[in-house]
């Protein structure tokens, strides 16, 4: 019965943990600018995520190290350096994303402009972890993330044309703005796997002390988990392609995107549009900000927990306590949150390598993973995802943010 | 590995210097992102006249929509004339005139006002089903 528990609460909390500012951004984008076209995106990427979270996961279960712990460990310092310098650019970016989607959430409910929220956000977001535990930081916003169930309801109540949805699930290349087209793919594939988030959930596995004896839980969280997760980013894409697309709305702000539920909620639509956003992105930034603690931590050796007093491990929480104001400060200064976002969920895509690669080492390490190895099928699908993302992404972006 | 950074750095920089946007590109961008805005105003105002939006959510969408306006109005002139930009300030002055009815609470004026900017520059619709290659 508890075991059964476990699983509910590791899939309610892969919900919870799936969507963040970058995957409503990404989808929103794609079904407005072309229709349900790019869901083979999403099927793609969803079935990446499902093998690396599980590898994750049994990677902390079996050899009880976090994936920068390991890395740091087989790879050596100089490797662990790079991909240091290259997760805690790109993690602040995304921290500053999300922060800039809460702002905008309580912007889209009150009117009131954005910024004078994300100090507000920030010291929230700083109290919430220096004050709660890791069950209390995770199922919490996992919990009502469960909002993000609006979108499915919505995308149902305006009759998503399912047949043509499962011809998108084949791969297809644009008929138009081609630069536009694989600059989405690439954010999409960036939001989904997400570097900071396979790291933060090994080390959620040690927080809670996983064993050998969870690695069937482990696999079933990433496989349900992740598919839920991906529903409602479907969802995202189809309510978008029903709701912006026939209008001629493109979505260039949180403001644009907000108006795809208003045709299925009326009057509800915009504030409920604005409880899924500002609650998926703290939960997001919450994960962001552990995860850089624990970057920190693990590749140099520090005493990490979320669940101890911060003066147990004050290094700890010292880089969480620097990195939050630091993305505050991002989102004030970059300006429009969108673009941050979009532009990171990109980078994600370039820095995938860095750090998949690496657990591949891992997961066919005899030393780290015993008989628990890798099979070849795994190897090949996720090597050949993360290629095909990295080289898209070296085109796509230049292109984009260039021109045409 | 120098030699690495070095090929990938004039990989980059042949890609980046071989796409900078020419003006008839940035025309064609900046007459898409009006046509976006119109459309957006256009259904704005129709959900703000049938109360399914809030006042002070349209408001937010309308200064938005005049920031942004106003953003891509000053790229356009300056890259690709004024003929680029023009537009671009046509749906800005319909934004303009929409702003004036949300103050006046005038739902029906600003609704006019918003099918007048989405005829001046329609948008192109994305069916939800688009037909790939």
């Amino acid at each position: 019965m508890k075991s059964l528990m476990n699983v509910a609460l590791g899939i309610v909390t892969s919900i919870g943990g799936f969507l963040d500012v970058g995957a409503i951004a990404t989808a929103a984008l794609a079904g407005a600018a072309f229709g349900v076209q790019m869901l083979w995106v999403l099927a793609v990427g969803t079935v990446c995520v499902i093998f690396l979270t599980e590898m994750a996961g049994r990677l902390a279960c079996v050899s009880h190290h976090s994936l920068v712990d390991a890395v740091r460990e087989r790879c050596g310092f100089r490797y662990f350096s790079f991909l240091l310098i290259g997760e805690l650019f790109v993690d602040l970016l995304v921290l500053a994303a999300e922060i800039g989607g809460v702002a905008v959430a309580l912007h889209l409910i009150t009117g009131i402009d954005y910024r004078w929220f994300v100090p507000i956000v920030a010291f929230a977001l700083w109290l919430l972890i220096w004050l709660g535990t890791f069950s209390i930081v995770q199922n919490g916003a996992s919990l009502l993330g469960l909002i993000t169930l609006a979108f499915v309801v919505g995308m149902w109540w305006m009759g998503p044309p399912w047949h043509e949805a499962m011809k998108a699930v084949v791969p297809s290349t644009p008929t138009h703005d081609a630069a536009k087209y694989w600059f989405i793919a690439v954010g999409i594939l960036g939001a989904l796997f997400e570097p900071f988030m396979l790291n933060f959930y090994a080390s959620g596995a040690i927080e809670e002390k996983w064993s050998l004896k969870d690695i069937p839980m482990n696999r079933v969280t990433a496989v349900l988990g992740m598919s839920f997760g991906a529903v409602i980013a479907v969802s995202i894409v189809m309510l978008s392609a029903l709701t912006l697309g026939p209008h001629g709305i493109q979505v260039d702000s949180y403001e644009q995107a907000a108006l795809m539920m208003v045709q299925p909620f009326g009057s509800w639509g915009i504030p409920l549009f604005a409880a899924c956003l500002g609650i998926a992105c703290f939960g997001a930034s919450l994960q962001v900000a552990l995860n850089l603690a624990y970057l920190f931590s693990q590749g140099f050796g520090w005493r990490w927990s979320e669940n101890l007093k911060p003066h147990e491990d004050a290094r700890f929480a010292l880089v969480y306590t620097l990195a939050i104001p630091v993305g505050a400060i991002l989102v004030m200064v970059l300006g429009d949150p969108l673009q941050i976002t979009t532009f990171s969920m990109a980078l994600n895509a370039l820095l995938a390598p860095v750090i998949v690669f690496p657990l591949l080492i891992l997961m066919n390490d005899r030393h780290y993973l015993r008989e628990y190895r890798n099979h070849a099928l795994g190897n090949i699908v996720v090597s050949a995802i993360v290629i095909i993302a990295f080289l898209i992404a070296i085109v796509a972006i230049p292109l984009e943010v260039l021109g045409g | 590995m120098r030699l690495l950074c070095v090929s990938v750095t004039v990989a980059l920089a042949a890609i980046g210097g071989g796409c900078s946007k020419s003006p008839a590109t940035i025309a064609k961008e900046t007459r898409q992102a009006a046509a976006s805005w119109a459309a957006t105003l256009s259904a704005g105002a129709e959900w703000w006249g049938s109360s399914e939006v809030s006042t002070s959510y349209f408001q937010t969408l309308v200064d938005q929509a005049r920031t942004s306006l106003q953003k891509e109005e000053q790229t356009a002139r300056k890259s690709a004339g004024d003929a680029a930009a023009a537009p671009v300030k046509a749906v800005a002055s319909h934004a303009a005139a929409i702003a004036d009815a949300v103050k006046r609470g005038d739902r029906t004026a600003a609704i006019l006002a918003g099918h007048a900017a989405a005829l001046e520059v329609p948008a192109e619709k994305t069916p939800a089903v688009a037909r790939p290659e």
